[in-house]
């Protein structure tokens, strides 16, 4: 089974001017929905997130993508942290 | 790109001067390229062989390394896919998982391209990275040439701008060449990626053969 929290955290490390603060969460629920969440700096934020949504509409596809084999639904978010 | 990417090294083998390089470079020993300039033969036959080797990358080494990338990314994924580098070092993604990969209408290929370019920027001062999968792009290609046609041929009949769905400059880029030399219409993408798209619209007065024509009017896109 694919790692989604490991995948997302590798693509958002390298997308960040901070890496070190990034954080990522993945946690299933009794639906079998992977919920998978992002953390970064206030100032990444707007990176992760892209124009009009594109950087995190894409990370989202490629998490899809991983999931299709195994029949898995996952979602990726972003929140910001204070 | 820098061509400056040369190793001189002296070692007892070809495949001591790949491992040496390839492990300088961060990439795998397959991707570098080994000459001998020199060879000391000596009396001792075999084992006293000395080489003296120039060591390159086969391709510009941010190449390399976004084909890396992207190994190390279909490898979180758990898709059986191989990235090769192709002509104009486009990294072809091969192997029996390479439908899921390519996505609805290339979707996914399109978003990893955009990441993997996202992630390279700034580290290397490399060119863009172009993905294919087993000439998707070609079969994109054609397909996108097929729909310019009857989006023309519709606006034309219709007398009315045809908007075609949201595409990639490249995909729109496709659309307005297909089209440059129909007098019958003309094109211009509008909106703001990642929605803009085409618009096909018709210059001249319908002449469609089943019905009448309708004289279109003169749109601005």
């Amino acid at each position: 089974m694919p790692d989604y929290r490991e995948l997302v955290e590798f693509i958002v490390r390298r997308l960040v001017t901070d890496p070190d603060s990034v954080r990522v969460e993945a946690e299933t629920d009794d639906r079998d929905v992977t919920a998978v969440t992002i953390h970064v700096a206030q100032d990444d934020v707007g990176r992760v997130i892209g124009k009009r949504g594109a950087t995190i509409n894409a990370v989202r596809l490629l998490a899809k993508a991983a999931a299709v084999k195994v029949n898995d639904r996952v979602d990726v978010d972003i929140v910001e942290d204070e | 790109m820098n061509d400056n990417e040369v190793l001189v090294l002296d070692v007892p083998s070809v495949e001591e001067a790949q491992k040496t390089a390839a492990g300088q470079w961060g990439l795998d020993p397959s991707d570098v390229v080994v000459k001998v300039i020199e060879e000391e033969k000596s009396f001792f036959g075999l084992l006293g062989r000395k080489l003296r080797v120039e060591v390159r990358p086969v391709a510009p080494l941010s190449a390399l390394r976004g084909k890396a990338l992207v190994a190390r990314l279909l490898d979180m994924m758990d898709l059986h896919i191989t990235p090769e580098l192709a002509d104009d070092n486009r990294i072809n993604l091969t192997g029996q998982d390479a439908g899921i990969i390519i996505g609805k209408y290339g979707e996914t290929l399109k978003s990893m391209e955009f990441l993997l370019n996202l992630m390279t920027r700034g580290v290397d001062e490399g060119e863009r990275i172009f993905l294919d999968s087993d000439g998707y792009r070609e079969r994109r290609e054609l397909s996108l040439q097929r729909l310019a046609l009857a989006a023309a041929r519709k606006s034309v009949k219709r007398g009315k701008p045809t908007y075609l769905e949201p595409m990639t400059s490249w995909e729109r880029r496709v659309i307005h060449i297909t089209l440059k030399d129909d007098s019958t219409v003309e094109t211009k993408s509008v909106g703001e990626a990642p929605t803009r798209k085409v618009v096909v619209w018709p210059v001249t007065p319908a002449r469609s053969s089943s019905g009448p024509a309708r004289r279109p009017g003169r749109r601005r896109a």
